[in-house]
């Protein structure tokens, strides 16, 4: 026989001690230094064969504490074997007559404990450093305005709104799609979303702008800024799915100092123009960081399922509804000419930004606590309920607060149509935040539904303005989507409402 | 004949050593055709096994991908409720078994009137699960206090498992003439929802024991003690079923029989069935490497225990400082984070060098060849291809002594604890030592092959088993086979005790045959 003799003889315990002992090396061995593991017939079975067995399973902590823990004898059954007690090895040396029974006698022996209970699930909560990510999405808009005067480019009005409008989908839909690989543990596609964001984002806003150019005037600046200004959102947005956003901070430093020195309040400045350049250097290093896994990536093919194809276009067509309502609001704003009022309008929703992207998380963290806290469903509803009371009451408050401020500055400024203008992107900005909880809890279907809604309203409002006074004026288009934006702000309130306190939203 | 060949997790879609048997399989008993059913993880998979000609199709079941729909009329969602219900309760209450198979067959009814799949996800369905898993408690001494407090998130995420994991029942029933499942578990639905609708005979095999492969994936660290309760009912109560609708269960060793008649497999219908291997394809080697190596070869998987293969391998580093360790073989996606633990592991070991990850091989008898020992480490096993195939090609084998290894290697091999370094250590000491004893067991171990694990006799005897459960035959060429090999083995020599001999005693007729 081959079979390899467990025992050593300085490990041999004498004949007359029936408790079968755990070697040093964790093999079983009995009193006979021809039996132990796998020897054959050498059989000294305890006399208490409950309490031999209790001691070797505590001999070892790692499986005394698997044992412990255990819900179901089998489970414990399964647990030995794997640690070399077989019914052959039960027999000789427990004295059981399988490890069932064995599994039993331990199940039975030892209380429960759980000693290796995973840790509940929960997500981190939002805190003020979400400030910090809000100044990212925002700061880029002043860049926008150094860099298109630095470079006197003749602006028309749907450069932002087609550059914003195409990123925003697009961006989306690899943020999705990048989210289904990460989840199959395909970290290494992120490469291929990332080019991808960027060279389509690139790719579908030359076409729109080419035709929008077509239609509606401009020059290939025009097409340029808007081509680069998708690039730009693209990149960024795969920083912040990547969550370096300390990286895309640095990477916007050389627009900020730029931007700063062309302000002429420093000793040291420096013209517009080479300040849109820092600008364009700045996009040139988000670009360049966004791809910085391209060159060493193993290239494989994306293994996306048509669910998940289905799912990122849901997404897109949710980033192009964003877009869309805020390009209502630009390209009415640009086209009602009131001076400063846009500018002064916009930066609650700016400045808000991080305040929404705080308040998400921490509503998503508090539900996810409450799922862990709660051991019946009308309790967590109580809790949800609470939660999305305490964060959406937060977002308007801090709108509101800056709001008022932007309608002060706007007195001082003779900035006319600042409180309509706050009224419509306040609006877009609660509907954006309720729109973001709802999508983010897995409900992108009535998301959309919302959307189609919003567009339908706000066409309709539209069209009643054409027909009744021949023509939209800027005002009434704002007034339009201020209309359109506060249904949308019901619907999503009710859905929130009820779906947001379903368990399975989480 | 039409055979549907039920798999989860392998065939064609991943390699492994059940993969190679339904490879095998499908091959070998050709003109038979079959219709492949594979259950998988998500949509995003390509077979990785190319199709022969006998396959009439393949069917991918998708446990977590695609996009269920959930809508239902308020009057089918009372009904869907009523079902499910029953079977949280069957899953709490003891002796639940024969209401969780009732239960089962009502879904599938529903199922066949309107799309299921994700239909269970429902906050109705959730209240109901969380009522049952808070009942458990008092039904179960050890869990009172802790299953009574399972909270919402417990239910919510095994309703999700539960959901998924009952998908592979709601899918159009196989129209064949045998079910044949890989597996218990889940590859057993689909047979279900064929037996109740046609009739369908199923012969079940199992290499290793789901239920008890379940037991240790399924672990503390990972999910909450409700969550975990629930979940090993629903496969306990599941593979209760699997055992009761076949006609006839294979399992891949002796060993595999006391848990299946465990959680109530009959007696009468358990038959082992050992893997088998085209030993043409395994020749022996006359040439050793110079430097002292061993060779591990496999998936990387923590049920195959790498981590006690290095540590067993620095044991005998430090006695033989020149020594190698080969390890050949790829992990999944879902075992990537182990594969870096064992390459953490095996750097933390000071063994960068001398043990080598080289992923999957071309040819696995260069593989075996490349050693002078070949090492299973596992902890869980039912008659692993790995062994048959080393012994095949003559090599000397350390294996652990789980599921169907005893079996296999008789006295042709060393068998060892689980999860103990020291002793793999000392059997690979002691043969890297002595050629003699090498040549001598590797000798032993090639003819044990090829006297008794065949492929050619394990293909024989499956294609007897499905004439005699369709009625085509009765049973006695199947025992008339099985008696030749047991006299072969006669002649082979003396066996160790409890392998090979008894599957063969085992034999009864099936009920109806």
């Amino acid at each position: 026989m081959t079979t390899l003799n467990g025992t050593r003889p300085e490990e041999a315990v004498p004949n007359d001690d029936p408790m079968p002992r755990l070697a040093s090396n964790g093999a079983l061995t009995t009193g006979d230094t021809t039996g132990g593991y796998g020897a054959e017939g050498a059989l000294v079975r305890s006399s208490r064969p409950d309490q031999a067995i209790m001691d070797w399973v505590h001999n070892d902590p790692e499986l005394a504490s698997a044992c412990a823990a255990a819900v179901d004898p089998l489970e414990i059954a399964a647990r030995l074997e794997t640690y070399g007690l077989s019914s052959r090895v039960a027999g000789d040396v427990f004295g059981y007559p399988d490890v069932f029974a064995a599994a039993q006698a331990v199940y039975d022996g030892m209380p429960f404990v759980d000693t290796e209970a995973p840790p509940k699930p929960s997500q981190p909560m939002g805190s003020p450093f979400d400030l910090l990510r809000g100044a990212l999405y925002a700061i880029p808009a002043l860049f926008f305005t150094v860099l298109v005067n630095g470079f006197g480019v003749p602006m028309k009005w749907w450069v932002l709104p087609v550059g914003l409008t195409v990123a925003w989908g697009i961006s989306q839909a690899a943020a999705t799609a990048g989210w289904a690989l990460r989840g199959r543990g395909s970290d290494r596609s992120d490469a291929l979303v990332s080019l991808s964001s960027i060279l389509v984002s690139a790719a579908a806003t030359l076409g729109v702008a080419v035709l929008a150019r077509a239609e509606f005037g401009g020059t290939r600046a025009c097409v340029v800024v808007a081509v680069v200004l998708a690039a730009y959102l693209a990149a960024s947005g795969v920083l912040l799915f990547q969550q370096a956003e300390w990286l895309l901070a640095l990477c916007l430093l050389p627009a900020a100092v730029g931007s700063v020195l062309s302000l002429q309040v420093l000793p040291y400045n420096i013209t517009q123009r080479n300040a849109a350049w820092t600008v364009v250097a700045s996009a040139a290093l988000v670009l360049l960081v966004a791809l910085r896994h391209v060159p060493s990536s193993r290239w494989h093919r994306t293994r996306l399922g048509r669910g998940d194809w289905v799912r990122a276009t849901k997404f897109m067509f949710y980033g192009f509804g964003c877009g869309l309502l805020t390009s209502v609001i630009i390209g009415f704003g640009q086209e009602a000419r009131v001076g400063d009022a846009m500018a002064i309008a916009v930066w609650p929703l700016l400045l808000t930004l991080g305040l929404m992207e705080w308040h998400l998380r921490s509503f998503r963290s508090r539900a996810t606590t409450a799922l862990s806290a709660s051991s019946d469903l009308d309790n967590f509803a109580h809790r949800v309920r609470i939660a999305f009371l305490r964060s959406v009451g937060t977002y308007i408050a801090g709108l509101a607060v800056l709001s008022a401020v932007a309608v002060e500055v706007g007195r001082d400024r003779h900035a006319a149509m600042v409180p309509l203008f706050l009224g419509a992107i306040g609006a877009l900005g609660i509907a954006f935040f309720l729109a973001l909880m709802l999508a983010s809890s897995d409900q992108i279907n009535l998301v959309l539904v919302c959307w189609a809604a919003t567009f339908v309203v706000l066409g309709a409002c539209l069209v009643a303005v054409r027909v009744h006074y021949g023509h939209i004026a800027p005002l009434a288009g704002i007034t339009s989507l201020l209309i359109a934006c506060s249904v949308a702000i019901v619907i999503l309130a009710a859905m929130s409402r009820r779906l947001l306190t379903s368990p399975l939203s989480y | 004949m039409d055979i549907a060949l039920l798999a989860e997790g392998t065939y064609p879609y991943h390699p492994g050593g059940v993969s190679v048997w339904c490879d095998q399989l499908v091959r070998g008993l050709a003109p038979h055709r079959f219709d492949i059913y594979s259950i998988i993880g998500g949509n995003d998979h390509e077979p990785s096994w190319e199709l022969p000609d006998n396959v009439i199709g393949l069917h991918p079941i998708q446990l977590w991908g695609g996009a269920p729909s959930s809508r239902q009329s308020k009057a089918s969602s009372a009904e869907l409720n009523a079902v499910f219900s029953q079977l949280a309760s069957s899953m709490v209450e003891a002796n639940g078994e024969p209401a969780f198979l009732e239960a089962l067959r009502h879904l599938f009814e529903l199922s066949l009137e309107r799309p299921l799949t994700g239909a269970l996800q429902s906050k109705e369905s959730l209240e109901i699960l969380l009522g049952a898993m808070q009942l458990a408690g008092p039904t179960n001494r050890r869990l009172a206090g802790t299953a009574a407090s399972a909270t919402v998130s417990d239910a919510r995420i095994a309703l999700e498992l539960i959901e998924h994991q009952l998908r592979p029942l709601f899918v159009p029933p196989p129209k064949v003439d045998i079910c044949h499942a890989t597996a218990n578990g889940l590859s057993v639905l689909p047979a279900l929802g064929a037996y109740w609708s046609r009739a369908t005979p199923l012969v079940l095999s199992e290499h290793g024991i789901y239920l008890r492969e379940r037991y240790l994936s399924y672990d503390a660290r990972t999910y909450a003690p409700a969550v975990r309760a629930i979940m090993l009912r629903f496969f306990k109560r599941l593979t209760w079923a699997g055992y009761q609708i076949a006609d006839a269960i294979a399992p891949g060793s002796e060993y595999n029989r006391q848990w299946q008649e465990a959680n109530g497999g009959a007696s009468e219908r358990i038959r082992p069935i050992y893997n088998g291997v085209d030993a043409a394809n395994f020749i022996t080697s006359r040439s050793e490497p110079e430097i002292p190596t061993l060779v591990w070869l496999g998936r990387i998987d923590p049920l195959k225990d790498v981590e006690t293969l290095l540590r067993a391998f620095a044991i005998v580093r430090e006695r033989i400082p020149t020594a190698r360790l080969r390890i050949f073989g790829a992990a999944s996606n879902q075992n990537l984070d182990y594969l870096e633990r064992c390459i953490a592991l095996r750097d933390s070991l000071g063994l960068v060098g001398a043990a080598t990850f080289e992923g999957r091989v071309a040819s696995v008898i260069d593989a075996y060849h490349a050693g002078h020992v070949v090492l299973l480490t596992s902890i869980s096993e039912g008659f692993p291809y790995t062994l048959i195939e080393a012994m095949a090609a003559g090599m000397p084998t350390v294996a652990t002594d789980v599921g169907g290894v005893r079996e296999a290697t008789g006295d042709a091999g060393v068998i060892v604890p689980p999860q103990n370094p020291e002793q793999t250590a000392e059997a690979c000491l002691m043969l890297l030592a002595d050629a003699d004893l090498r040549h001598d067991i590797g000798f032993a171990a090639r003819s044990r092959i090829l006297s008794m694990f065949t492929l050619e006799q394990s293909l024989a005897i499956f294609g007897d088993l499905y004439r005699e459960v369709t009625g085509r035959i009765t049973s006695a060429p199947v025992l008339e086979r099985q008696e030749r090999a047991r006299e072969s083995e006669h002649i082979d020599g003396p066996q160790v005790a409890g392998t090979g001999t008894e599957p063969l005693r085992a034999l009864a007729p099936l009920p109806g045959s």
